[in-house]
């Protein structure tokens, strides 16, 4: 190189390094990741002990990682860049067909976790089983899409076998507890059963597990045509296409509102909080659409409703459960719904204080396995 | 800290290149590097940087004092000066890398039961010793100059170019250096370019071949197909090699950057076509310097049969155990003393009249299984693993998830293999002599390049799932 291209090649460089250095200086610190729906790491306090343990280098470069200007922009030119790679998958994510998003969940299902999560669900439905008839008792884990999808998957992809996790989940439980739902969805993979851009099954698949569901519970059976389909968004990008900060086609979110209602009202943590509809429209206006069904994620629901059925349900359940439970809430005179990651009262205590007629277990496959709270279910 | 980071690109070059270019006078360069490598190494070891400054503060009172003796004819004085002051630095480096590795062995064979030392390793302490040893051994002999002004030999060892992850650089080398030095805009933009390479290999190559590697290692790796267990392997064989030799390059660049030239450390070694050449071409200042201060010394290949296969041996054996405190690391460095052997006494007759392509890829296979050797305890099957890789796995050749890892590597793994050639070397240095006279392109295309390779190397960093620094046990 000569001088003159010395000099430009120089300045090059120093301007991308002190540019960048600039600009990630005076950005202001965000707490929040709306597109990532977590916490950034925040600027680590300095003191001795955390410098001299190394916990304060450690914490600082999280916060750079998390705080560096046009976080965003980067991780999809990154994924970009694995596209042009042919890479059929980023950060556990494939680059399915239709385009569609899909977890992998490598290494979900081969912990210690997963396999006593089991264990403690199997013994959490033996001690009920003396108490309920099995009609009474359901436990539904859904499949993920990466399961029930799998024809959508990338070429030769070999994802871990859900359907083996199932199974085991399966046999584990008293006879006529498990509502398998994988047979009922691989019936109709060719239909949306599942977000493009979001871990979550759609509500088309929560109507027909719940028309399973009926027929096991002995409820009245449901047909399409007892709801009005309405479309509340079509502007959804979820949790996995921020994941790999990638934007593909958004998608639609659907509720079904019964055409005969009945009526009801919720009390939200045993608060003050008393609403009267398992959906939050104000929820479709931020980045994570979902939570229009109940909100979000909350340790505590309980509900009354009008439907005079003689019948009083319990459900433990994860995010998936809350497109299903706009479908239940109209069967039972009262529906409590507890999430164990979010529920802070002992299970027994607080199921003893009731007088269930029912009790629906309802997560899906990655979430369950990777659930650290089902130890609550022996409290 | 590591070069690759968003923390180094960020904030420490930055605030380094301020400070020795704008904010302090030239006469106290020396100092500032000194004073910036320490807060370089204290970032990740804010304890052992007391440890490196004993190291620092003993081989410099011992290069002081052997050049005393020796200018004073007390030659005795000078050898136990020199004797001193490196086995402190020896004995440094046994306790904190080997003694839990001897005390372990030692409970092992008898049943003694000694209480471990539970050390952490310092990081880079193999690097720095080497030389500091290296520097008095030099003064002793005559071949190097003492330094007397501690700042600048403070400089010289803990510089942090080369600080955690080499090269070696021996202080003949940059003595002149450390006196004077001049930055031309050349040589700076010189520095850019090893930078970026090494930056891109390092982020953009390493990584992902790293990717790969872990995931097949860690499948069960008693089961695997054939070409699944080789496609694992020589992802591992890449991600060292890039892995390394980025570190080289990127040390290198820097070194430009603040008027120091090292020498080269890396020169394609996967294109060597037998061991001993593959081994002149792979981490070229440790090899320099066993042979300077071991082989040489010890009598080298100027000997009777039966010592030079003890000298061999030796060398080999010590610089197996470099590479960590750890049995597999040791049969590692005999394989190759083995395989050295056989070249020169036997194979190399044979070799030599084979087609080319045979001593490729005699060389490569067994480099190959030389990493499998040195990856050992990192496979969840380390045994397993070698079966899978021969075939005896009864797995098969290949099955659904060789196909997919193929296809979804094939474009990282043929820009891996003409990385691993002179190939991108010819070619950018003909476009660029082509170009030569033609300021704008040439300055064009450079430019499209360094920005590619900068923002990508950042897009990785900032998703920053996977970038691990690989020589924590040297």
């Amino acid at each position: 190189m000569n001088k003159k291209q010395s000099w430009n090649i120089n300045t090059l460089f120093l301007v991308m390094i002190f540019g960048f250095t600039a600009a990630s200086l005076l950005k202001p610190d965000t707490e929040f990741s709306d597109n990532e729906n977590r916490a950034l790491a925040q600027r680590p306090k300095l003191s001795a002990e955390t410098l001299l343990g190394g916990q304060f280098s450690t914490d600082y470069e999280n916060y750079l990682t998390d705080q560096f200007v046009l976080r965003d922009h980067w991780i999809g030119l990154k994924t970009e860049a694995e596209r042009a790679m042919l890479k059929q998958e980023t950060n556990d994510v494939y680059f399915a067909d239709d385009d569609y998003l899909i977890e992998k969940h490598t290494g979900s299902f081969d912990t210690d976790l997963a396999g006593s999560n089991i264990g403690l669900l199997s013994s959490f439905f033996e001690k009920l089983a003396g108490q309920y008839d099995s009609q009474h008792l359901t436990a539904m884990v859904v499949p993920n899409a990466v399961d029930i999808l799998r024809d959508k998957l990338p070429a030769f992809a070999a994802p871990y076998d859900e359907e083996v996790y199932l199974d085991q989940i399966r046999s584990s439980l008293p006879e006529g507890v498990w509502l398998d739902t994988s047979v009922l969805l691989q019936g109709h993979k060719e239909e949306e059963l599942y977000y493009r851009t979001d871990h979550h099954w759609k509500t088309l698949s929560a109507f027909y597990a719940y028309q399973q569901w009926c027929t096991k519970a002995g409820l009245k059976a449901a047909v399409p045509e007892d709801y009005t389909i309405q479309t509340v968004t079509e502007e959804f990008q979820g949790t996995i296409s921020s994941k790999v900060g990638m934007k593909v086609p958004s998608d639609s979110i659907q509720i079904y509102e019964p055409k005969e209602p009945v009526s009801y009202t919720l009390t939200y943590n045993q608060s003050e909080d008393v609403r009267s509809s398992l959906y939050d429209m104000t929820q479709l206006n931020g980045k994570d659409k979902y939570a229009v069904f109940l909100g979000g994620n909350y340790g505590l629901i309980e509900s009354k409703t009008d439907a005079s059925a003689g019948r009083r349900l319990l459900v433990l359940k994860d995010s998936y459960a809350h497109c299903f439970l706009p479908f239940v809430i109209q069967n039972f005179d009262q529906v409590d719904i507890v999430d164990l990651r979010y529920f802070n009262q002992s299970l027994s205590e607080y199921m003893a204080s009731k007088d269930y007629t029912d009790v629906l277990f309802l997560y899906n496959a990655s979430g369950f396995a990777e659930d650290t709270s089902l130890a609550k279910l022996g409290v | 800290m590591i070069f690759s980071s968003l923390l180094f690109l960020f904030r420490f070059l930055p605030a380094v290149l301020l400070l020795y270019y704008f904010l302090v006078p030239k006469p106290a360069r020396n100092f500032i590097l000194f004073l910036v490598s320490l807060v370089f190494y204290a970032w990740g070891e804010p304890v052992y940087v007391l440890l490196m400054m004993v190291s620092i503060l003993v081989s410099y009172l011992g290069g002081r004092a052997v050049s005393y003796f020796r200018e004073n004819g007390e030659d005795k004085k000078a050898k136990w000066s020199l004797f001193l002051s490196v086995g402190i630095g020896l004995a440094l480096l046994g306790v904190f890398k080997y003694a839990d590795f001897v005390l372990n062995t030692v409970n092992e064979l008898t049943g003694a039961g000694i209480g471990l030392l539970g050390l952490a390793l310092p990081i880079g302490i193999s690097f720095y010793t080497f030389q500091t040893i290296s520097y008095i051994i030099d003064v002793y002999r005559g071949t190097a100059r003492v330094q007397k002004n501690i700042i600048s030999y403070g400089a010289y060892v803990t510089m942090f170019p080369q600080l955690i992850a080499g090269p070696i650089v021996q202080y003949k080398t940059i003595d002149a250096q450390l006196r004077k030095r001049q930055v031309t805009p050349e040589l700076f933009a010189d520095g850019v370019h090893r930078f970026m390479v090494g930056l891109g290999k390092k982020v953009l190559l390493a990584n992902n071949a790293g990717l790969l590697w872990d995931y097949v290692r860690g499948m069960s790796a008693g089961s695997l197909p054939m070409v699944t267990a080789w496609m694992g392997i020589a992802a591992y064989t890449f991600q060292i090699y890039f892995d390394f030799s980025a570190y080289s390059d990127m040390a290198i660049g820097l070194g430009y950057m603040f008027g120091f030239r090292f020498l080269e450390n890396f020169n394609y070694p996967y294109i060597s076509k037998s061991i001993t050449e593959f081994w002149r071409r792979w981490h070229i200042s440790l090899g320099t310097w066993f042979r300077e201060y071991v082989y040489i010394p010890l009598g080298g290949n100027r000997v009777g049969a039966a010592r030079h296969v003890r000298n061999i041996l030796i060398v080999w054996l010590l610089t197996g155990i470099w590479h960590g405190a750890n049995w597999h690391f040791l049969l590692w460095g005999l394989y190759y003393g083995v395989l050295l052997l056989l070249e020169k006494y036997f194979l190399n007759r044979y070799l030599e009249r084979m087609p080319k392509i045979v001593q490729h890829i005699y060389c490569l296979f067994f480099v190959v299984l030389g990493w499998y050797i040195f990856s050992f305890d990192q496979i969840a099957s380390g045994f397993g693993y070698l079966g899978s890789l021969f075939g005896l796995a009864g797995a098969g050749f290949a099955n659904r998830e060789t196909v997919y890892l193929l296809y979804n590597n094939a474009i990282l793994l043929v820009l891996l293999i003409l990385g691993s050639t002179r190939l991108p070397k010819i070619l950018a240095g003909r476009i660029m002599e082509v170009l030569a006279e033609r300021d704008w392109i040439s300055i064009l295309l450079r430019g499209i390049f360094y920005i590619g390779v900068f923002l990508l190397s950042v897009a990785y960093l900032v998703d920053a799932s996977y970038n691990p620094f690989l020589y924590f046990r040297f």
